[in-house]
C-alpha cells in the first residue's frame, strides 16, 4: 500500500485527536488517481491524468463535531491537524481510545489504460455522428477513478480500501429548424477491468441519438394531476427523492424529515418494499466498506409498506442511540461524511407491467426519467421525464416533452394501483450538503394513481 | 512555502517542459483556506476546517494542448505531471485557437480587502444573536442552523510567455435555517448572505429572514392549474438566471449549443432588461483582476434595453469566433483545463417597487423559490419546474403554494417581462430584481 504510517503513527494520530476530551476521533486518508477522455466538436478535446491526495480528521463530543482535512499528508501536518480537530472540542473527561484493531485490506488496485480507452472514444464519436443527419453535437465523456483509502477510529478500526469507478456519459443533440433537443446515456461500475464492449456503449449512443431525434416531433406535456405508470426501464429517481433522502438518519435524527418517528408504520401500499444495498456486486453505487470504516450491507427499509428501518452513519446513529447501517459515505477526504445512500430500489412484484398500461383508461407513462429533488421535511419531490407517452384507452399514444412530475413521497408511495415483475437500474450522482456521490437506483414498472404532471399543454 | 519559493520551483518546471519538447508551457497554483463554525438550536454543533492547494500543468506541443495536474508542489511531482502533459500530447487533437496569454496586459485595479480573521468568541456571539433573532416567532420549532464561514484563497499563474500573476480573495459568509410549524404543518426556511467581511453582513437580518421563509411556507397546498401573470422574487430570478445564463458563453455557442448564436444586435428580451457579467462589480465577493488563463477581468454587456450585446469567451474560444477574451476563461478547481465561465452577474434594477406590481395583478402568482433546477434543459430553454410561493388575489398576496408546477421557456419569458423591481437583491456574487412575466403555466389541482 502506498501509506507508510505504522500502526504506532496512525494510533498516534487517534490519541493527539482525543487528548483534550473527544470522545471519538477517526482519520481518513486518500489517493485518487483519475483518467479523463472527453470528445466533442469531432475532436478529443480532454486525454489527462491527473492524482488528488489528502487526509481528514473528524473529532466527535457528543453532538458536537470537528472536522478538519489538509492535503498535507505528512506525519508532523496530520498530528498538528489532530491537535487542532482536537482542541476545538476542549473540555470533559478524557477518553482513552481502543487500540488499533487487526487491519483489514479490501479491494484490489488495477489501473486503467487510457490509450486504449481514447481511441475507443474516439471511434465511437465518429461513428455517432454517422448515425443521423439530425445529429447537431455529441459529447462523450468518460471518467475512470482508483482511490486508495485508509481509515482508522478510536473504536480500533483500521481499514486499508482500494476501489475504482467508472463512468461513461454521452449527450447527443438533435437539431431541425431553430429547435434543439438533448438527450443522455449513461453506464457506470465498480469494476477494475475495463468490461464494456465497444458494441454495448455504440447502443448506449444509439439509444440517445434516436431519444434526441424522436423529441424533436413530440408535443407538448400535458398539465395537471393525472394517472402515472412508471417503466422499469425509467430509472429509480423516484424512489430515491420520494423516500431514499427521507429515510436517511440524519434528516430523521434532527426532525426534518416527512418519515420521522413512523418505524413499524404503513407508509406505503403494501406492494411496495424498498431497499438499499451496497452490496450488489459492481453496481455504481456499491462498495465493500463505507467511508467511515463500516461494511456496506443490504438494509430493507421499507418491507410490505411498513417502515422497518432507517439509514444510520456514525454521527447520526450516535444521536438516534443506534449504530450505523454502513451508509456513511463522503465525496473526498474534503469533507466530513453525511448519511448516505448506495443501491436503492423497489423490490419486483406481481403485476404484468404491459397489462398495468392495459388497464388505464386514461394517464401519462414514463419510459425515462432524468433528475429530481426532495424536500424532505415536506416530502414534496420532483423529477424530470426524458421520455413520456401519453395513455388513451390502454395504449400508448403521443410522445410529449418538457416535462416534470411533482408528487408527495409518502402519498404518492401509498396511492400505488400496481407494482410490476420486472426491475431496472439506473446510476446517478446524488447531491446533498455540497457533496456529490454516485449512487444506484431501480423500480419495476410502478402504477400511482395520481401524479401532477407540470407541462405546458392542456390535459 | 513563500511566494519567491513557489516561483523559484515554477520555473524550474516551466523550463523543464521546454527542455523536454513542450512549445510553450503555464502553471496554475490555488490554494484555498476556510474555517466554519455552526449551532443547533444554540449549541455548537459543528467546525470545519480545510486547507486545500494543488496546481495544474498546462502546455502546448505541436499545436496539440497538454494537461496534468497534483497536489504537492515539489520539484518532482511538478516535473512528472509535466511528463504526464505531455504524454496527453500524444494522444489529443491539435487546437490551433488554444492559447496562452502574454505578460504585459493591464489588470484593473481590485480593492484589497484587509479584514481580520473572526475570533472563536465573535462567531459564538454572532451565532448566538441569530439563534435569538430566528427563534422569535412561536411558529420557529427549532433553529436547524446558524453559520459563519471564513475564505481565503491565492493563485499563481506563471507561463512561458513570461506571464506572473498572482491574487489573493477573501470572504465570510452566514446562512441560517429553521423548522416552522404549525397545525402539523412543517416547513424549512433559510437564508444565506456573503460578502468581504463580516462587518458587511446583517447576521441577524439573514436569521430573521430564514424565519420569515419557513412561516410563509407553512399551510401551502397545490393551486389551480391555469395561466397566470407572475412575479419572480429576487431567489427565483436569480435561479432562473442561473438557467439563462450558459446560453451567454461562447463555447456553447460555437458548439451550437446556444439558440442565441447569430443574434447579436436583435432584441431577445423585453426593454428595460439589462443583463452584466462583471468580475469587478462592487458588491461582489471576490473581485476578480484577471481570469484563470491570465486575461484582464471586465464589466461584459450581455443585453441592453432587451438587445444582445455579445458573448462570453476564454482564449480558445475568443479565437474560434475570431474575438478578444472576454477575461471569462475560468475553471472550477486545478483539476480542470481553463473553460469559458461566468464572473459574477447581475440583472440590472428597475424602479417599480414589488408591492406595486403586486397591487396591479388582480390574479397571480408569486414565486418565491423553484425546485428541480437542474432538470430544466438549458439548450432549449425549457423548463418545468417546481414550485413554493404564493398566490396573488386582488392585488394581495393570498394563500401559499406548493406541490404545484411552473412549465415555460426562458427565451419566451425574457420577451414577456412587464415589470423590472427596485428590489436589487445580491445572494454571494450574483444580483437581480424581482420580476413580472405577463403569463406563464402552472400546474396543479
Amino acid at each position: 500500500m502506498m501509506y507508510r504510517y505504522s500502526e504506532e503513527e496512525i494510533q498516534k494520530i487517534l490519541n493527539t485527536a482525543v487528548r483534550h476530551g473527544g470522545d471519538y476521533a477517526d482519520l481518513y486518508l486518500s489517493k485518487t488517481a483519475t483518467g479523463s477522455v472527453s470528445a466533442e466538436e469531432k475532436k478529443i478535446r480532454r486525454f489527462y491524468r491527473g492524482l488528488d491526495e489528502g487526509a481528514g480528521i473528524r473529532v466527535l463530543k457528543g453532538d458536537f463535531s470537528a472536522y478538519f482535512y489538509t492535503n498535507d499528508i505528512s506525519l508532523p501536518s496530520l498530528l498538528a491537524l489532530a491537535e487542532r480537530a482536537g482542541e476545538s472540542v476542549r473540555g470533559g473527561d478524557v477518553t482513552a481510545p481502543a487500540a488499533l484493531g487487526n487491519g483489514v485490506a479490501v479491494g484490489s488496485g488495477g489501473d486503467f489504460d487510457l490509450e486504449d480507452i481514447g481511441r475507443r472514444v474516439r471511434r465511437l464519436n465518429g461513428e455517432a455522428w454517422e448515425l443521423s443527419e439530425k445529429i447537431h453535437q455529441v459529447t462523450i465523456n468518460y471518467g475512470d477513478t482508483r482511490r486508495e483509502t485508509l481509515m482508522a477510529s478510536t473504536e480500533g478500526k483500521l481499514i486499508r480500501r482500494t476501489s475504482a469507478r467508472k463512468r461513461f456519459f454521452v449527450q447527443v443533440v438533435a437539431k431541425s429548424g431553430n429547435e434543439l433537443q438533448t438527450a443522455i446515456e449513461t453506464l457506470g461500475d465498480t469494476e477494475t477491468a475495463f468490461s464494456w464492449s465497444d458494441e454495448l456503449l455504440f447502443e448506449k449512443i444509439r439509444r440517445a441519438a434516436k431519444r434526441a431525434e424522436r423529441q424533436l416531433k413530440a408535443k407538448e406535456a400535458p398539465s395537471g394531476a393525472m394517472p402515472v405508470v412508471m417503466s422499469s426501464e425509467a430509472g429509480g429517481t423516484m424512489v430515491h427523492e420520494a423516500c431514499g433522502h427521507g429515510l436517511e438518519g440524519d434528516s430523521v435524527s434532527k426532525g426534518l424529515s416527512v418519515y420521522k418517528n413512523r418505524l413499524g408504520e404503513k407508509v406505503a401500499d403494501e406492494r411496495i418494499t424498498v431497499i438499499d444495498d451496497a452490496t450488489l456486486p459492481s453496481h455504481y453505487g456499491s462498495y465493500a466498506y463505507d467511508d467511515e470504516g463500516n461494511e456496506g450491507r443490504r438494509s430493507v427499509l421499507i418491507k410490505d409498506g411498513v417502515l422497518e428501518q432507517y439509514m444510520y452513519d456514525i454521527r447520526s446513529s450516535r444521536r438516534a442511540g443506534t449504530s450505523s447501517t454502513g451508509n456513511g459515505r463522503r465525496e473526498s477526504y474534503r469533507f466530513a461524511p453525511q448519511v448516505r445512500m448506495s443501491n436503492t430500489f423497489i423490490a419486483p412484484g406481481s403485476d404484468d407491467p404491459a397489462a398495468v398500461i392495459a388497464d388505464l383508461k386514461s394517464g401519462f407513462f414514463v419510459r425515462k426519467m432524468g433528475g429530481g429533488q426532495v424536500n424532505t421535511i415536506s416530502g414534496d419531490f420532483v423529477f424530470e421525464v426524458s421520455e413520456g407517452y401519453l395513455i388513451e384507452n390502454g395504449e400508448l399514444t403521443d410522445l410529449v416533452k418538457n416535462a416534470s412530475l411533482i408528487g408527495n413521497g409518502p402519498k404518492a408511495l401509498s396511492s400505488v394501483f400496481a407494482v410490476g415483475d420486472d426491475l431496472g437500474f439506473a446510476i446517478g450522482t446524488c447531491g446533498k450538503g455540497g457533496q456529490s456521490v454516485p449512487v444506484g437506483d431501480a423500480q419495476p414498472t410502478i402504477g400511482i394513481s395520481e401524479l401532477v404532471i407540470g407541462g405546458r399543454g392542456s390535459r | 512555502m513563500t511566494e519567491t519559493g513557489k516561483k523559484k520551483i515554477i520555473a524550474d518546471a516551466l523550463r523543464y517542459a521546454l527542455s523536454k519538447g513542450a512549445d510553450q508551457c503555464e502553471i496554475y497554483v490555488s490554494e484555498s483556506r476556510s474555517e466554519s463554525t455552526q449551532m443547533r438550536d444554540g449549541t455548537l454543533s459543528d467546525d470545519q476546517t480545510s486547507s486545500r492547494s494543488g496546481f495544474s500543468v498546462r502546455l502546448i506541443r505541436g499545436g496539440v494542448p497538454g494537461f496534468s495536474y497534483g497536489v504537492r508542489l515539489e520539484k518532482e511531482p511538478l516535473r512528472r505531471a509535466v511528463d504526464d502533459a505531455l504524454l496527453s500530447c500524444d494522444f489529443l487533437d491539435p487546437d490551433e485557437d488554444y492559447h496562452f496569454t502574454a505578460a504585459g496586459k493591464a489588470y484593473p485595479d481590485v480593492p484589497a480587502v484587509k479584514s481580520a480573521p473572526v475570533s472563536v468568541a465573535e462567531k459564538k456571539a454572532v451565532l448566538a444573536a441569530m439563534t435569538a433573532a430566528a427563534a422569535k416567532d412561536d411558529r420557529i420549532r427549532r433553529v436547524e442552523r446558524t453559520s459563519v464561514s471564513e475564505y481565503g484563497g491565492s493563485t499563481l499563474l506563471m507561463n512561458t510567455l513570461g506571464l506572473d500573476l498572482y491574487k489573493e480573495s477573501r470572504f465570510v459568509s452566514v446562512s441560517a435555517a429553521v423548522v416552522a410549524e404549525a397545525d402539523g404543518d412543517e416547513q424549512i426556511g433559510g437564508d444565506f448572505q456573503a460578502a468581504p467581511s463580516l462587518d458587511r453582513i446583517d447576521c441577524e437580518g439573514v436569521a430573521s429572514r430564514a424565519a420569515a421563509d419557513g412561516i410563509e411556507k407553512l399551510g401551502a397546498a397545490p393551486t389551480d392549474t391555469g395561466e397566470y401573470p407572475v412575479l419572480f422574487h429576487p431567489d427565483a430570478a436569480l435561479s432562473l438566471l442561473s438557467l439563462l445564463l450558459p446560453s451567454f458563453l461562447g463555447d456553447r455557442a460555437e458548439k451550437g449549443l446556444s439558440v442565441l448564436k447569430d443574434r447579436v444586435g436583435e432584441r431577445i428580451a423585453a426593454k428595460g432588461v439589462f443583463l452584466y457579467d462583471d468580475a469587478l462589480m462592487a458588491e461582489t465577493v471576490v473581485p476578480s483582476p484577471f481570469d484563470d488563463e491570465g486575461q484582464p477581468c471586465r464589466r461584459n454587456a450581455l443585453l441592453e434595453d432587451g438587445v444582445l450585446k455579445g458573448f462570453l469567451y476564454n482564449n480558445t474560444y475568443a479565437s474560434r469566433a475570431g474575438r478578444e477574451s472576454t477575461g471569462n476563461g475560468l475553471c472550477g478547481s486545478h483539476k480542470t483545463l481553463p473553460s469559458v465561465g461566468l464572473n459574477s452577474y447581475y440583472l440590472k434594477k428597475g424602479d417599480i417597487p414589488p408591492e406595486k406590481v403586486i397591487g396591479a395583478v388582480s390574479d397571480g402568482v408569486w414565486i418565491k423559490d423553484l425546485m428541480g433546477l437542474h432538470m430544466a434543459d438549458p439548450v432549449s430553454g425549457d423548463f418545468s419546474l417546481g414550485v413554493i410561493g404564493r398566490r396573488i388575489r386582488g392585488g394581495e398576496p393570498a394563500e401559499g403554494i406548493r406541490g404545484s408546477m411552473a412549465a415555460g421557456n426562458l427565451f419566451d419569458l425574457l420577451q414577456n417581462i412587464e415589470a423590472v423591481c427596485d428590489d436589487f437583491t445580491v445572494v454571494g456574487d450574483v444580483g437581480a430584481p424581482s420580476f413580472l412575466i405577463k403569463s406563464l403555466k402552472i400546474s396543479g389541482k
